[in-house]
């Protein structure tokens, strides 16, 4: 029988070497398909977490599943084919002499044939925006066009579940149109998608599922309205609610507007206006 | 991987070893080394390394100092077996002698870099007249060593995640996958570097020849106590032979 989740994590505690106890009993179930945020504060085990999720860490309690199977049986290499990650320092994954070979190292690594790497290596160095530098060193590329190349590194060998760890850090406005793009994509082709993110605005075009971490748990794990418009809750994460959710929240104390969901700039214009001209 | 580098880890505690002068504790550590050196009795050999034992006991750090023995003992077997093949007359003696004293030597320095901060062992240095360039460029290096073995682990896990395996084909071609972990990780400790120098240019560093100190250090009472002590264990392996003892 297949199993629904995708990622299934089972009373996951893991201590540091150092004796750092960085994840203390997580839980966390994604379905296939699902598009997740991971949030919460510096240290709050966000990128423990997702490292779990190809086996670079192994539990030291509790277990994790990647398509029902144990990542503590099974080697890095063969989950990574399953699970893309993509890590916060794009220094500490480029590996190739030139921005193509970058794209089309782990597709060799995992045996794609010949003309498959040739295409789809095209296909995501334009998607990111990236082919006129394809000859070019990686370590020339500014930080931003190094983030890129190291999601299109990842989204070319086409993993069934993708993670991305901090994917917007960095990246000025077109840019990050390059990857809300990259996400609208992944939604299309029914990816499995976790971002971890500091990025309210993008978490609340994109994702399903808000997870928030503090102290290396689970804090709450809702939708992106529910979790945005408590700020009591974001608080105990160590974060502040978007601009939006903030004025809607105010609004609504002064009795102008109820917000129920996250509303879209119109809404609120339109509430004042009502109230304006009543 | 970091459990041999343990030894140079510096873990703030306060015993009698951590209070004393850094000039002093050096003048402990390298007379243990010159006394095991010397010293040609086995005897003589397992004082001193009782004797740095139970400092290294008195300041609390068994704990921290067991890794390192254990990391260090395939080498002191190597040297055992090498002394027993290679000596003639006397092998068995000479050989336990010989892996006694390197026991004794790395005991002897761990109970000093155990002991010292890098910013105390800097200080130290300066005083003794090494220019300031050099004595932070040690402290750095031994500062860099955990956030070096961090980038290891990261730029290993990031290619694992691409589908590479380090262990993979006959020897040479793993010794070839490595350089894929050496690239990132020169290209990143350069930049980290230049980095740290234009830091160091952001605040004044170079700007006087000599700059004057938040922290000085200074002898106390104790300290002479164990230069005494110091200068004693220096001479000890001339006792033998002045008391006339006749050991091995």
């Amino acid at each position: 029988m297949e199993s629904e989740a995708a990622i299934q994590v089972e009373n996951l505690r893991y201590v540091y070497p150092g004796g750092y106890e960085a994840l203390k009993g997580v839980n966390l179930a994604v379905k296939k398909g699902e598009f997740i945020a991971i949030m919460g504060e510096n240290g709050s085990g966000k990128t423990t977490l997702i490292k779990h999720f190809n086996g670079v860490l192994k539990p030291t309690e509790g277990r994790v599943l990647i398509d029902g199977v144990d990542t503590r049986e099974t080697p890095v290499s063969k989950l990574s084919r399953k699970v893309g990650i993509v890590f916060q320092n794009p220094d500490h994954q480029l590996f190739s002499e030139t921005v193509w070979d970058e794209v089309a190292f782990p597709m060799k690594n995992f045996g794609f044939p010949e003309q498959v790497v040739k295409e789809r290596t095209e296909r995501f160095l334009k998607l990111m925006g990236l082919y006129s530098y394809r000859d070019k060193s990686p370590y020339l590329l500014s930080l931003g066009e190094r983030k890129r190349l190291t999601i299109a590194a990842v989204l070319a060998y086409d993993p069934e579940i993708i993670v991305l760890d901090e994917p917007t850090a960095g990246q000025d406005y077109i840019q990050k149109e390059h990857i809300s793009g990259t996400m609208n994509l992944l939604r299309t082709m029914q990816k499995t998608v976790v971002i971890v993110t500091h990025d309210m605005e993008f978490v609340v075009q994109y994702v399903d599922r808000i997870v928030l971490m503090s102290r290396g748990r689970i804090v709450a794990s809702a939708s992106p309205h529910e979790v945005l418009l408590n700020p009591s809750l974001l608080a105990s994460a160590g974060l502040m609610p978007p601009q939006l959710a903030r004025l809607a929240l105010q609004l609504s104390r002064a009795g102008i507007y109820t917000p129920r969901r996250l509303p879209e700039t119109g809404e609120i214009v339109d509430a004042v206006l009502k109230r304006w001209h009543r | 991987m970091s459990s041999p580098l343990q030894a140079f880890k510096y873990v703030p505690k306060d015993t009698f070893m951590d209070r004393l002068d850094p000039r002093s504790k050096f003048a402990l550590s390298l007379s243990l080394l010159a006394a095991s050196l010397a010293s040609p009795q086995l005897t003589m050999q397992l004082v001193y390394l009782a004797l740095a034992t139970l400092l290294i006991a008195a300041a609390k750090r068994l704990a921290q100092w067991t890794p390192t023995l254990k990391a260090i003992s395939p080498l002191v077997a190597a040297i055992f077996a090498a002394n027993l093949i290679f000596t003639p007359g006397m092998p068995l003696t000479y050989a336990t002698l010989m892996a006694l004293r390197f026991f004794t030597v790395t005991t002897s320095f761990t109970l000093f870099f155990l002991t010292t901060t890098p910013d105390d062992l800097s200080l130290a240095l300066e005083e003794m007249g090494v220019p300031r360039e050099y004595t932070l460029m040690f402290t750095m290096s031994l500062r860099f060593v955990p956030t070096l073995a961090d980038d290891v682990e990261t730029v290993t896990a990031a290619l694992l995640s691409r589908g590479f395996q380090l262990d993979r084909g006959n020897i040479i071609q793993r010794a070839k996958n490595y350089v894929y972990l050496l690239v990132p990780l020169i290209i990143y400790e350069v930049r980290r570097s230049l980095m740290i120098a234009e830091a160091l240019e952001a605040r004044a560093f170079g700007a006087t020849k000599k700059p004057t100190r938040l922290y000085t250090l200074k002898m106390k009472k104790p300290d002479y106590l164990v230069l005494i002590a110091s200068a004693l264990i220096a001479v000890s392996p001339l006792a033998p032979a002045i008391l006339n003892l006749s050991i091995i």
